[in-house]
């Protein structure tokens, strides 16, 4: 068998091969390297402060501690400039800071179905329980 | 970004945070499909559908591998990178089971359009996998990418799926219905462990991942299930290959099984909590690879052997075919030397007959003489040429016969008649008794029985040498094996009380080429064809030859028996 023949008979599998080798650069150059994503993570909420518009989540199955949190998108390397790798305890990550790119924060609306949002009683309770 | 939810995980893949049955359904199902995929290649790299068979098991174990690494890392960069795979893979394997279906069904490579159509089909997705319409982002809550990934990939997935599998239904249809009996059953095989697989691969990741993204589902651990599928086709196969030899080899369903059952207790370590079990799972290991370490031996012999018995029945029937070759041609050698051969005698006999008769004027006595044995000679050269014409015909079955109704005592009195001046001429006594009541009439062919009796005859005046030769006729009955009934039977017997014969020679004589012990000394020129070639009439007659004989000097009676069932 030629070489040309072998190419011809193979070459469906050397298309698929070369494309997924040169895609995988591209994927890893995209996300490892430029972290060229958005975040989308659960920021800290302040009930009181943001007037019942945060979304109230529970601690464990039985519900019996609830968290208060707002729905944030952030552009990686924004993120991991202001907090490094972690967010936990990083105070930028709750909130859009002006130089941020498509940062958004997102608050719980009472009409929209499926959004479950904190209010004055639930909050006042968790204080009582604290 | 990690998800902070979440602990970091140990060597890359053990994570507290999930389930233990994320391993039992993951690491077996992949190392089998790996293996599998590997001992095809290894055992058949050349054939098509063997290579087919590894991209899919590769594809798989690497999609199973990718999800494994999602389920427990926590590294959002890491996990998106891993994420893009997916959908690849998920394309690579629908499309790639299609290709593979293709060459199991028609057993050649697709046409040059069909694969310019897997590859528009794979191309895009490929290519787009690293852009934002495959991945936006990641959600580093949940440790997910479902909320971020696009429609048209999550459309994809899907459309992966069914399109495999109702394009590999239609090409199983639409050659079961021509396929012989044989073949159904490997497509009705085939067909259900690949529809499976596709079907709970598919659908049940499908599932997960919509039922979580609807918030239905708190995470798509019910993709899980749906890995087993891989464990169904690939016992399927392992059936194909031990049943009907597919792909080309013969052991890999035996080293599969042990591997796979080794795999599957392997994975309980992940499972159990306490020592005593612990010790009795690494006991039970134990004893699966000694016995599977000698199950693989033994079946390895097996097909061994079975392939040595192989090679050796091949030869066999390589070395026969060529016998019957050689043996063809040296038949077709005799006959056409002899018609060569018999032409020039035919005329040596003619004008050798015409010169002695004194057709061309009156022979010298002193002439004469040597006239005479030049005809002789000529006769038993045209007999020599005759034999070997009757034999070439025999052994090519081509020697016809004419059966006529005959009445067999005249048979034999022409015979009789023919040589009673030899046996005159050597002081013989040559006795035909003639049956006082006819003998039933026999369909037979006349001259060919004639040939037979005067050749009895003749063979009797030749190892005579004091005595006489008696014939005579009688009927009989005997027991016909064939029909299990009785059967009459005419026999004519030559009896003389000549050299006679031993045990030994009675066997042989009958064999072509083949005369008595120390005959030549009587009579020097005979060829050993005369009595085999009667053997063989007979036999077309349904009949027997035989001779007997008290031994060495007590002469000899040679029996010919025709059945009456020939008569009319």
């Amino acid at each position: 068998m030629d070489v040309k023949q072998k190419i011809r008979n193979h070459f469906f599998f050397y298309i698929l091969v070369t494309l997924i080798f040169v895609v995988g650069v591209f994927s890893y150059h995209r996300f490892m390297i430029k972290q060229d994503y958005m975040v989308g993570y659960e920021g800290v909420c302040d009930p009181v402060a943001n007037e019942n518009k945060c979304f109230a989540g529970c601690e464990d199955d039985d519900c019996t501690k609830e968290y208060y949190y707002s729905k944030m998108v952030k552009y990686a390397p924004d993120l991991y400039k202001e907090c490094g790798e972690d967010i936990t305890d990083c105070e930028s990550a709750n909130s859009c800071l002006p130089d941020n790119r498509n940062c958004s924060a997102t608050y719980c609306d009472p009409e929209v179905e499926g959004d479950t949002c904190a209010t004055e009683t639930n909050t006042q309770d968790d204080d009582a329980k604290e | 970004m990690i998800c902070y939810s979440f602990s970091k995980p140990l060597y890359f893949i053990f994570s507290w945070d999930v389930p233990a049955l994320l391993y039992y359904s993951h690491i077996p199902t992949a190392i089998i499909a790996m293996l599998i995929g590997f001992f095809v290649l290894w055992k058949g790299k050349q054939f098509l559908i063997n290579r087919l068979l590894f991209a899919i098991s590769a594809c798989f174990s690497l999609w199973v591998i990718s999800n494994l690494i999602l389920w427990t890392n926590i590294q959002s960069d890491l996990m998106l990178f891993v994420w893009s795979f997916l959908r690849i893979f998920f394309s690579l394997i629908s499309i790639l089971s299609v290709y593979f279906i293709y060459v199991f069904l028609e057993k050649k490579d697709v046409s040059l359009l069909l694969k310019s159509i897997f590859l528009i089909l794979t191309v895009p997705i490929i290519i787009l996998s690293p852009t934002h319409l495959n991945l936006g982002g990641f959600d580093i809550t949940s440790c997910d990418a479902f909320a971020f990934e696009g429609f048209l990939f999550q459309f994809s997935r899907i459309f992966f799926g069914v399109l495999a599998m109702i394009w590999i239904l239609i090409l199983l249809i639409r050659k079961y219905r021509t396929a012989e009996v044989n073949f159904k059953k490997q497509i009705l095989l085939m067909g259900a462990g690949i529809e499976l697989f596709l079907f709970s691969f598919f659908i049940v990741t499908f599932l997960a991942a919509y039922l979580t993204d609807m918030g239905i589902l708190s995470d798509s651990r019910l993709e899980y299930y749906g890995l087993f599928g891989m464990d169904i086709f690939i016992g399927l196969l392992a059936y194909l290959i031990v049943r009907y030899k597919a792909f080309h080899i013969k052991l890999i369903a035996t080293q599969a099984l042990v591997v796979a059952l080794v795999a599957l207790i392997g994975s309980e370590f992940f499972f159990i909590q306490n020592a005593t079990n612990i010790i009795l799972t690494l006991i039970t290991l134990l004893i699966a690879l000694g016995f599977g370490y000698m199950l693989v031996r033994s079946v390895k012999l097996e097909v061994l052997r079975k392939e040595e018995l192989e090679n050796l029945s091949g030869q066999l029937a390589t070395a026969n075919d060529q016998l019957h070759a050689l043996d063809k041609a040296k038949s077709e050698f005799i006959s056409i030397a002899s018609h060569q051969l018999r032409t020039p005698l035919t005329s040596i006999k003619g004008f050798g007959s015409l010169l002695l008769e004194g057709t061309y004027g009156e022979v010298p006595a002193a002439q004469r003489g040597a006239l005479e044995k030049i005809y002789i000679s000529n006769e038993r050269l045209i007999q020599l040429v005759e034999d070997l014409l009757n034999i070439s015909r025999i052994e090519a079955g081509r020697m016809e016969f004419d059966f006529q109704e005959a009445q067999i005592e005249d048979l034999v009195e022409e015979a009789v008649m023919t040589l009673e001046l030899s046996a005159k001429a050597k002081n013989l006594y040559l006795h035909w008794e003639k049956p006082a009541v006819a003998m039933p009439h026999l369909k037979i062919d006349i001259t060919k029985i004639k040939e037979v009796i005067s050749n009895m005859v003749d063979n009797a005046i030749k190892y005579t040498q004091k005595g006489g030769i008696t014939v005579k006729l009688e009927t009989s009955t005997v027991w016909d094996t064939e029909h299990k009934e009785h059967q009459s039977t005419v026999r004519v017997k030559v009896c003389d009380t000549g050299i006679g014969m031993d045990a030994e020679e009675i066997g042989m004589i009958f064999e072509k080429f083949q005369r008595g012990k120390q005959v030549s000394h009587y009579h020097t020129d005979g060829t050993g064809l005369g009595m085999f070639i009667g053997r063989k009439i007979v036999a077309e007659h349904k009949g027997k030859i035989w001779a007997e004989s008290d031994g060495k000097g007590m002469g000899s009676r040679f029996i010919l028996e025709l059945p009456v069932e020939q008569s009319i």
